[in-house]
């Protein structure tokens, strides 16, 4: 964290801030399940995204979305744990916000339905990883865009393609 | 299993995850934070260091050479070696603001891009710090001898021009060798001990995102 930045940003700016982060955690959470293989991995991953959401905010133009803004610095820190990870071990992505003492067949359906979501994320590369995300979050293909640096066109072929990749896979 | 599946398995994870409080973002305390640029320190101070040693040498070199501007010898072994000083610091400068310019808000893809630009600039000025050497140690031995070398032994000069010459050459002969598709594995580790680790890391995340945008 830049102690420096800290220093002289304002009680204000520091509460506003915390409280888009506290709005918007999902977004952090959901990318750190996605990206990390460990818990605590998970935890220094959390961590290291908010202080770069929190060093880069000054840049953040107020005029736009802070959802989007925040995906596109979330998933750069995502991307580039994950590669240097990546580059440490390989070790399958363990099975967090799996709840296996669930008794009822709906939970143990949603068990399973994450369990399956975690395998088709676990076999994707950061960058279609990213992608995949957005999707299931139903972000809109501009903002995909926005947040990836592609043409809306460029998204929508390249969510098409992993569709089939996907259903593909699923049917195996 | 359908994609339909996938996305209310996304949901149902989305709405476990908000369930758990745990996680409480430590903005100020968390010393372990800033991995991200943690991993370009290394390079970053290398650079600052290549920097000092530049303007150090410029502070000597430029008070030798106007001392001798009647000394045409001396005034361009002088000006050779502050010349080489100010690109260790040109270099050095520029690395730096590459990796000052690595803005994590930017989109995905221009961050890698922005890592190739940080991977050509190290690798070239690498070259530009490096390859000189073959020749830049002649003048060096001259200045430090205050010119005895050149009234001395001026055919020693000479030689060490023909060497620095030929190792140039040499260079640029093995370079092409090893790059050979035939030794791709050993041109790759040359490579990487020419280029540094984090650097060549980088690149292999480029080639990835340049099959993400190709395919």
């Amino acid at each position: 964290m830049d102690m420096a930045g800290v220093g002289m940003a304002t009680v204000a700016q520091r509460e506003q801030f915390e409280q888009l982060l506290e709005r918007h955690r999902g977004i952090v959470l959901k990318i750190a399940h996605a990206y990390c293989r460990d818990a605590e991995d998970r935890r220094d991953l959390a961590q290291e995204i908010a202080a770069q959401l929190w060093k880069a905010l000054p840049a953040w133009d107020r005029g736009r979305p802070f959802s989007t803004w925040m995906y596109r610095v979330a998933l750069n820190v995502a991307i580039s744990h994950a590669r240097s990870a990546g580059e440490r071990r390989h070790v399958p992505l363990d099975e967090a916000g799996v709840e296996p003492s669930h008794d009822a067949d709906a939970a143990r359906e949603a068990d399973d339905g994450i369990r399956a979501l975690y395998r088709c994320i676990e076999r994707l590369d950061p960058l279609n990883r990213a992608l995949m995300l957005l999707y299931l979050d139903e972000r809109s293909q501009r903002e995909i865009g926005e947040i990836l640096g592609l043409s809306g066109t460029n998204v929508a072929t390249k969510i098409g393609r992993l569709k089939t990749r996907i259903r593909n896979e699923l049917g195996e | 299993m359908e994609l339909d599946d996938l996305k209310h398995a996304w949901q149902t994870l989305d709405r476990r995850l908000q369930q758990q409080n745990a996680l409480g973002f430590q903005l100020l305390k968390n010393s372990r934070t800033d991995n991200a640029r943690r991993g370009l320190r290394p390079l970053a101070w290398g650079q600052a260091l290549q920097i000092l040693v530049g303007a150090a040498g410029m502070l000597v070199f430029a008070p030798y050479w106007v001392r001798h501007l009647h000394e045409p010898a001396l005034l361009v072994c002088g000006l050779v070696l502050h010349a080489y000083c100010l690109g260790l610091v040109i270099v050095g400068a520029v690395v730096e603001a590459r990796i000052a310019a690595i803005d994590y808000a930017a989109p995905v893809l221009a961050i890698q891009r922005q890592l190739l630009a940080l991977r050509r600039a190290y690798v070239i000025g690498g070259m530009i710090v490096g390859l000189p050497w073959w020749f830049i140690y002649v003048p060096l031995l001259i200045v430090l001898g205050n010119g005895r070398m050149l009234e001395d032994a001026p055919w020693v000069v000479a030689i060490q021009l023909v060497v620095g010459a030929l190792g140039l050459l040499g260079t640029w002969w093995f370079h092409r060798w090893a790059n050979r598709p035939e030794r791709a594995a050993f041109g790759r580790t040359l490579d990487d001990s020419a280029a540094g680790g984090g650097i060549r890391r980088a690149q292999a995340a480029l080639d990835e995102l340049a099959a993400f945008e190709r395919d």
